[in-house]
């Protein structure tokens, strides 16, 4: 019995005492078999772990793509929305067509306009009131040298109860002249100023009366007590606010102050 | 130790029944790396139409980009267009509202230079004139001259005009010594009375205005004027404006007078004292 119990070589100490026989060849067969397959399972185990990890990758990728179509695909519906309403914008613009040919036959109006007053005016230097809009207009002929903001008459009545009088605040239309300029004038308040403040009207050369600094830096007088002067409120330039005489900024008034002589002719224009 | 143990479970063991077992562990070895291998080709296949789907989806978001990215230019070139358009067209609107503007002061600025009065003292009218064209018509309701020799230019221009007549400056009271001043009052005075409410000073000697309150007063008052009805005082009120010329027809010498009694011929310039307005 002991003969046929030698170890077989390769087989290590587990083969240890099978004999050269069928039986052992058996064995060996068998381990041989039997590791083949272990091989094969640790095999195809790996495969499939490396399988699944590949599934997964694509099919993050499929997800990542997919994130970034449906983004894609929102952005272009936005823009195409965005299309949409621009190409819609321009509607609420004038049809160019008739507004170029109205223009067109108004451009002629007013080039015929140009002519008549052109003929009157002779290329004057003269100012233009614009009491509608509050506008001031420097010209010489038909050419605008500058223009301004201005205040005129505020429109409206004020009435005295005492004595009955009663003042109208409009700016008068017509055609005037610069009768004279002033520097740091002295404002004479009139009747009215203290009947609208409420306070007893002083005497005419009562010094109550002598207000400076009240009409600016300068003043043109275009007569009949109408003015060209500054204000203290710039702010209301633009609207008419002011009792009958026609207001201006203080850099706008030095200008004018400058640039006009006596004797310029200041058309008010309703 | 292990060893003792196979040794002995081997010994023990009937070998019929260890051939079996041995059979059995590579059966199930084989099935085992079978089953894996079948999971492994069908993993490999689900990779592959991934791989492929993946594909499809990876071209198609590279559609969707480059789609897009036509989308974005299309719209910024829209954008920059309409921006063109818009600027053009608010030129055009500017260009067009300049225009009216200048048009607008032009034809005010005309009619101010072409519109003047006319005094047609054979038909008793005062005609509102634009250039040949008389635009309105008023009826002279009374001619009044004070005493004296009359010469006025046929062209006279609007110096003044009042709503009120009465920018008298009071008069001062001396009371205890002391000088004291009493505005004036509406109703108590002459020229006030005399004048009525729209009155037009045309240059130095000529008054046109609506009924008196006092005909006693217009009397006193010593002026020239030419009377109107109150519609048609207010109408020519509104409808002149200070600068505006007016011609006589004929000439202004050639009104008749009616000489009251005690009226001093006062200079309209001294009647009219301008009001100071300045403000």
């Amino acid at each position: 019995m002991s003969n046929n119990h030698a170890p077989i070589p390769g087989l290590g100490d587990h083969a240890v005492g099978f004999p050269h026989s069928a039986s052992g060849w058996g064995v060996l067969a068998f381990t041989l078999v039997f590791g083949a397959e272990l091989i094969g399972i640790l095999h195809w185990g790996f495969s499939l772990g490396a399988a699944q990890r590949r599934v997964a990758e694509e099919a993050g990728s499929i997800e990542l793509h997919a994130r970034e179509t449906s983004s894609l695909s929102k952005q272009i519906r936005a823009q195409a929305q965005e299309l949409v309403f621009l190409q819609s914008l321009p509607n609420i613009l004038p049809k160019e067509r008739n507004t170029l040919r109205t223009q067109k036959v108004v451009a002629a109006e007013v080039q015929t306009l140009r002519t008549k007053v052109g003929s009157r005016l002779h290329g004057a230097l003269h100012v233009v009131v614009d009491a509608k809009a509050n506008v001031l207009y420097l010209k010489k002929g038909l050419k605008l040298l500058w223009q301004a903001d201005c205040s005129v008459g505020r429109g409206g009545v004020l009435k005295d109860k005492r004595t009955g009088r009663r003042w109208e605040f409009v700016t008068p239309r017509g055609e005037f002249r610069v009768r004279g300029k002033r520097e740091n004038p002295v404002w004479h308040k009139p009747d009215w100023a203290f009947v609208e403040s409420g306070q007893p009207v002083p005497p005419p050369e009562d010094p109550l009366r002598q207000a400076q600094g009240e009409l600016g830096a300068y003043v043109l007088d275009l007569g009949d007590g109408y003015l060209i002067h500054g204000t203290k409120d710039e702010a209301g330039l633009g609207r008419p606010v002011s009792h009958g005489c026609v207001r201006l900024g203080v850099e706008d008034l030095a200008k004018l102050y400058q640039e006009v002589p006596v004797g310029t002719k200041v058309y008010i224009i309703y | 130790m292990l060893t003792m143990m196979l040794r002995r479970t081997a010994r023990k063991t009937p070998q019929g029944l260890l051939w079996a077992l041995g059979l059995l562990l590579c059966i199930g070895a084989h099935a085992a790396r079978l089953q894996l291998k079948k999971e492994t080709l069908a993993c490999r296949a689900q990779s592959q139409a991934l791989a492929e789907q993946g594909a499809v989806v990876a071209d198609a978001a590279s559609q969707f980009s480059a789609l897009n990215e036509l989308k974005g230019q299309d719209v910024a070139k829209f954008k920059q267009g309409l921006s063109r358009l818009a600027d053009s067209k608010r030129q055009v609107y500017e260009a067009g509202m300049a225009l009216q503007e200048e048009k607008r002061l032009l034809e005010k600025q005309l009619e101010l230079l072409t519109t003047f009065l006319m005094v047609d003292m054979p038909a008793n009218r005062i005609h509102r004139m634009r250039g040949e064209e008389s635009v309105e018509s008023f009826p002279i309701a009374g001619v009044r001259a004070a005493a004296g020799p009359v010469r006025s230019p046929d062209v006279l221009q609007i110096a003044s005009k009042e709503r009120f007549a009465h920018p008298e400056r009071g008069e001062f009271i001396e009371k205890d010594g002391q000088l004291q001043w009493n505005p004036p009052q509406v109703g108590t005075s002459v020229r006030s009375n005399a004048l009525g409410e729209y009155v037009i000073f045309a240059g130095p000697s000529v008054i046109l205005h609506g009924p008196s309150s006092k005909s006693a007063d217009h009397e006193a008052f010593a002026h020239y004027c030419l009377g109107l009805s109150a519609v048609a005082a207010r109408k020519l009120y509104a409808g002149s404006f200070i600068g505006m010329k007016i011609l006589f027809k004929p000439g202004l010498a050639s009104l008749p007078l009616s000489t009251p009694a005690a009226a001093p011929v006062v200079p309209v310039a001294a009647a009219v004292r301008p009001s100071p307005k300045n403000r």
